[in-house]
């Protein structure tokens, strides 16, 4: 099949779809036309992959209910980094806390390897979800000891332990910042912007749901570079 | 002492046992929601589990599939006919603990697992048992709510029947009845048929979606022919029963002088009727299988393969990097959460868009009829005042300007570094102070007779000055023009 200009248009509008978080394929919008032909035509998905990764961005799949879900090659104009995110002046212990619920939220949705493999979704909550990263924690300290006073040697887990799961707000109902639960609250917000968690009301005020996108997400992409990082982070630490 | 043994009994141990180990869910559920503060005396939380399966299974096989917040609702509006004091939000929490309880929620969602002790095997063995109830799937309307097979064999009263000869007993009981006149008894088998077909569509619907997932999901070659061969040719033989049953009744009530039995005889037409609709939707349904699969073989086949790392992210990176320095492991973290965060959209300025937004005029704005505040208790700090020891931290970094002008941007980076226990947290307020000491020395706003005076702050920079110096700052807080901060005097 030759490429026409046509194509290559219709190409760069699957791709358009795919970075709209709100985007949604059904049986005969445009949207779900495109998606259909991307996955009956080969010509059509190498066009529209090979388009993509000329942009910086990498098709990690296209579940029928989700669409095209794409994501950033390091380095791409789309790249995002914790740092550009609503809570701007976020210092260093903040962003670990951050990352760290981040994790915990794919550790608690995902707890066996195979679950990564299956499209069902969970729903996590926020009290729920401190409790969990509290227990591992409870686990960690327990198997490896109480940590010392030495700041360079402190724990990511004490810097968690440290913050008091929930402090009030002053003139208002839920968690101030500086305690766990509004951090766990602040990542799942940057979830929903990001198109991969929903808030589940009916299920609680605090409940969100998972989407296919964050599973993708974590089993595509997500662990294997953090898992190259600890290898990186260990080595560089055997070495010193 | 001799052994007994009863061979039947050994034969089909496994088969009750797992249907007995089923209905533990439920069990566990109503046993626990005594803790979550559900009252079990108010709720048959029981019956509400009961519910929340029938309607799951019943969405699957038949229209759009039932919603998470749909599951909910429609259950704690069960919940409130049983509550005689119609309190919504205790129906809503008996509704919710009921939907976490079937989709196992004390276990993340896993699925539940029993041990089966095979004591009859040489040599012993425990065979795990694992099972779902109710489980979520991504949609656009959120998330849908999918019955497992174990799901249906409940709804089918927890009884390890096979659907098919289940429905071919009940068709049969049913003629029987119809010939012994017994009308009301017909009726109540004729339920039971439906919810019959109920189920098996449930179980056609639940093959083609993991069929629209992966082909290779279900057995296509031998399995589901089958299942299909046998559901037209259920559906060919009910649809030619039901006629022949409702004209047969139908022409029974016209015939027949007791009311009882005319009404009882009308009341099972109209189950015969839905009935039929069901079976026309199930042969609907039979007849589109195959599309389905053609339709996944073609979209499967070109497909991108999914390189998906199957990891598990708790063992292999959650607990170590919560054991790790936190220099190393927020580098972790972060290339963790910078893949999951996905993308974001630059903004590319557009100069005709600027110019048409700089020549707009102002929005002229009603006037907002003056409330007057409420002056309060005079003890209480003002809440938009900064804090003393905010106004001490800014001081010491804006000294740094006493000596040689200093860039703004070098004073943001001194304020972003502040120890947040050094002023109680409030770092942003810092920065803030900061730049607007910066911005007040480059602007001066000088203050009116009568003005109430501001915590210090005036006198903190009155003795700045600033000029811009061609260049620009972009910090996450503070962009725009670099300003050069020098003192004209000692900052008190």
């Amino acid at each position: 099949m030759s490429i026409s200009l046509e194509d290559v248009r219709r190409a760069a509008e699957l791709v358009t779809f795919g970075l709209r978080h709100g985007a949604r394929p059904t049986d005969g919008n445009p949207y779900g036309l495109l998606l259909h032909r991307y996955r009956t035509e080969a010509a059509f998905s190498d066009l529209v992959d090979v388009l993509a990764s000329g942009l910086g961005l990498v098709v990690l799949g296209t579940p029928a209910r989700t669409g095209i879900v794409v994501t950033t090659q390091p380095g791409s104009v789309f790249a995002i980094r914790t740092s550009d995110l609503r809570s701007t002046n976020m210092g260093p212990e903040d962003k670990l806390v951050a990352g760290l619920v981040t994790l915990a939220i794919a550790a608690y949705a995902f707890p066996h390897p195979r679950d990564l493999d299956s499209t069902d979704v969970k729903i996590v909550e926020v009290v729920a979800l401190d409790a969990f990263i509290r227990s591992a924690i409870a686990r960690v300290t327990a198997t490896t000891g109480e940590d010392g006073n030495d700041a360079q040697a402190r724990r990511a887990a004490d810097v968690y332990d440290r913050m008091s799961a929930f402090l009030p707000k002053a003139n208002q109902a839920g968690p101030a910042k500086g305690c766990t639960q509004w951090a766990i609250g602040e990542v799942l917000g940057w979830l929903v912007d990001r198109g991969a968690a929903r808030p589940a009301p009916t299920m609680g005020a605090t409940t969100y749901q998972l989407t296919d996108r964050f599973r993708l997400l974590v089993a595509d992409i997500g662990g294997g570079e953090a898992l190259e990082a600890l290898r990186t982070a260990r080595r560089e630490s055997e070495t010193t | 002492m001799n052994e007994v043994r009863s061979p039947a009994g050994d034969a089909s141990v496994r088969a009750r046992w797992r249907a007995l180990v089923l209905t533990d869910p439920v069990a566990r559920l109503v046993r626990n929601a005594g803790h979550a503060g559900i009252d079990d005396d108010v709720f048959d939380l029981r019956q509400l589990a009961l519910a929340a399966i029938d309607v799951a299974v019943a969405s699957m096989g038949f229209a759009r599939q039932i919603t998470l917040a749909q599951l909910v609702d429609t259950v704690a509006g069960l919940a409130r006919l049983m509550d005689e004091r119609d309190d919504p939000v205790a129906a809503i929490e008996a509704a919710r603990w009921v939907v976490r309880g079937l989709l196992n929620d004390a276990e993340n969602q896993g699925k539940f697992v029993y041990v089966f002790h095979d004591i009859r095997s040489t040599p012993r063995r425990r065979e795990e048992y694992a099972f779902k109830l109710l489980s979520l799937q991504d949609s656009p309307s959120g998330a849908v709510v999918q019955a497992s097979p174990q799901a249906v064999m409940l709804y089918l009263n927890g009884l390890n029947l096979d659907v098919d000869d289940a429905e071919e007993a009940l068709s049969v009981v049913l003629r029987r009845q119809l010939e012994d006149r017994r009308f009301e008894a017909a009726g109540r088998t004729a339920e039971t048929a439906e919810r019959a077909s109920v189920a098996m569509a449930a179980t056609l619907a639940d093959i083609i979606e993991s069929t629209r997932r992966d082909v290779r999901s279900a057995d296509w070659l031998v399995d589901v022919p089958a299942r299909l061969a046998r559901a037209r040719k259920h559906v060919k033989a009910r649809i030619e029963a039901d006629g022949e049953v409702i004209g047969h009744v139908m022409s029974g009530i016209d015939a027949e002088s007791d009311a009882a039995v005319r009404r009882a005889s009308g009341d099972l037409v109209e189950t015969l009727q839905r009935i039929r609709e069901v079976h026309l939707d199930l042969a609907s349904r039979a007849s589109g299988a195959r599309e389905v699969l053609q339709q996944a073989q073609l979209r499967q086949v070109f497909s991108r393969p999914v390189r998906l790392r199957l990891l598990n992210v708790e063992r292999e990176l959650f607990e170590p990097i919560l054991a790790m320095a936190t220099a190393d492991a927020q580098a972790v973290c972060e290339a963790f959460t910078d893949r999951i965060l996905g993308f974001r959209l630059p903004r590319v300025l557009h100069l005709g868009d600027l110019v048409d937004s700089l020549l707009t005029p102002t929005r002229q704005v009603t006037p907002v009829e003056y409330v007057p505040e409420d002056p309060g208790n005079a003890d209480e700090a003002d809440a938009q005042a900064y804090a003393p020891e905010v106004i001490a931290a800014a001081t010491k970094i804006l000294r740094r300007a006493e000596h040689a002008p200093v860039p703004l941007s070098e004073l943001v980076d001194a304020a972003t570094a502040v120890d947040p226990e050094e002023v109680d947290g409030a770092v942003e307020d810092l920065i803030e102070l900061v730049t607007l000491a910066a911005l007040w020395a480059y602007a001066p706003d000088l203050p009116e007779p009568g003005d109430s005076p501001t915590a210090g702050i005036d006198t903190l920079i009155a003795a700045l000055t600033a000029e811009r110096t061609g260049h620009t700052i972009d910090r996450p807080m503070v962009w725009g023009n670099q300003l050069m901060i020098s003192a004209s005097g000692a900052i008190s």
